[in-house]
């Protein structure tokens, strides 16, 4: 086993759907929280539903989507990162949406008249906004990212624990525990750990600035 | 000469309750005009209608502002050609000079330019430590900081909310000494909206009485 090759798979699988569920979940938790559209209300209601998700139903309805005689079976990307990382943006996605939303929302209403007022245009106040919820975005992000990580239901499902390929480590924490190899469980466990304090101690640095 | 303001008809209401209903508003350029009335009475409501930051009721009149029509597409653009301070001002989670530079910045100004412009505006207002951040200052420091922040935008329509109340009745005074030159010129006109008769004593050209969201 790989340990090197376990590690970065994971830490790419859950960037690359951090990253991806951040930028469309940015702009709409931002059109949720701001906007004055018909619906807007259930949206948000779906998002928020949508953060308890349970994982092996985001895994089975992804695997049958990427099936062969699926919707979307001509990708070819069953049992591949790349299914691994769609199944875990349908798990970040609403998360940080929702935090997003909330985060946006909870900001004094004077930053949009004072924004507007000094002749902001629509992505100037958008920017800004964001600016100003730094600290909910962050932890919208450090949400995602600890959802997508965690999760192995899915990824198990639609990447199939391939060694060399689809193994990440919290599907090898469960293949090794299911084998009775339970000292290498708890090693990838305290390795997972690591990885996720790392990642979040990154993300608090940006997050509180010269804060000590 | 082009009115800065002319608007017939001027409505608001929030959550069907009427809170402005003005005939007419008119400000020629080069005019001061003193708002004055009680709490309540539809000021900064009045203001934030002329500051395009907030929509009107239907069955409003037309908007001249520079003598042009306001509509979608202008907005931008004639909001960029007024500036506005609020009683209570918004300080940005940035240093005092990034939010005095922060509308000359999203006018795409150079940053020469600007740096001259918030130098300008700092000594006026007497704002010494403009690298400390904006968002812990007291009230009477933020109004300063807003009203520089207005001032560096060098606009052609100044809106005031109450913009010393949080100041003692000393620096008051000190500040509208120097502000009253700025208030109105060629390329300058102001509404000033005040609670403080000393304030509005002296200061406009004309004066605008609202109670109830009605003209007195």
């Amino acid at each position: 086993m790989d340990l090197f090759e376990i590690v970065w798979l994971t830490l790419k699988v859950s960037g690359a759907a951090v990253m991806l569920s951040v930028l469309l979940g940015l702009p709409a938790g931002t059109g949720l929280a701001l906007g004055a559209f018909r619906g807007r209300r259930s949206l948000l209601a779906l998002a928020n539903a949508g953060m308890g998700l349970p994982p092996v139903v985001v895994g089975l309805t992804v695997a049958m989507m990427l099936w062969r005689t699926g919707p979307l079976g001509g990708l070819g990307i069953l049992y591949t990162p790349a299914a691994m990382v769609l199944a875990q943006v349908i798990i970040a996605l609403p998360i940080i949406t929702g935090l997003t939303a909330a985060a946006v929302q909870s900001l004094d209403q004077r930053i949009r008249l004072e924004s507007l007022a000094l002749g902001a245009s629509t992505p100037q106040l958008v920017f800004t906004l964001w600016r100003e919820a730094k600290l909910g975005l962050l932890a919208a992000a450090m949400a995602g990212f600890g959802g997508a990580v965690s999760e192995v239901g899915a990824v198990l499902m639609v990447g199939g624990n391939i060694k060399g390929q689809t193994r990440v480590l919290t599907t090898a924490i469960v293949m090794e525990t299911r084998m009775g190899h339970f000292n290498v469980a708890i090693v990838l466990s305290a390795l997972l750990l690591a990885l996720v304090f790392f990642v979040n101690l990154v993300l608090t640095h940006l997050q509180q600035g010269r804060r000590p | 000469m082009t009115a800065t303001v002319e608007w017939e008809s001027v409505k608001k209401s929030y959550d069907g309750h009427r809170v402005l209903d003005i005939d007419q508003v008119t400000l020629e350029a080069g005019e001061i005009l003193v708002v004055v009335g009680p709490n309540g009475a539809g000021k900064s409501t009045l203001l934030r209608l002329l500051a395009l930051v907030e929509a009107t009721d239907d069955g409003c009149g037309e908007y001249r502002l520079f003598g042009e029509s306001v509509n979608k597409g202008n907005r931008l653009a004639l909001r960029r050609r007024l500036a506005a301070v609020w009683q209570e001002p918004y300080m940005f989670r940035r240093s005092v000079y990034d939010n005095i530079a922060m509308g000359p910045h999203w006018r795409k100004l150079s940053d020469g330019i600007i740096g001259q412009r918030v130098k300008a505006v700092a000594d006026l207002l007497e704002i010494e430590n403009l690298a400390q951040a904006a968002d812990k200052l007291s009230r009477g420091w933020a109004q300063r900081v807003a009203l520089a922040r207005a001032l560096a935008l060098e606009p052609e329509l100044l809106l005031l909310d109450e913009p010393l109340s949080a100041l003692d009745a000393r620096m008051r005074a000190r500040l509208l000494d120097r502000l009253k030159p700025l208030l109105s010129g060629e390329r300058r006109s102001t509404v000033y909206v005040t609670h403080s008769e000393a304030e509005a004593v002296g200061l406009g050209t004309r004066r605008l009485a609202l109670t109830n969201g009605r003209v007195i």
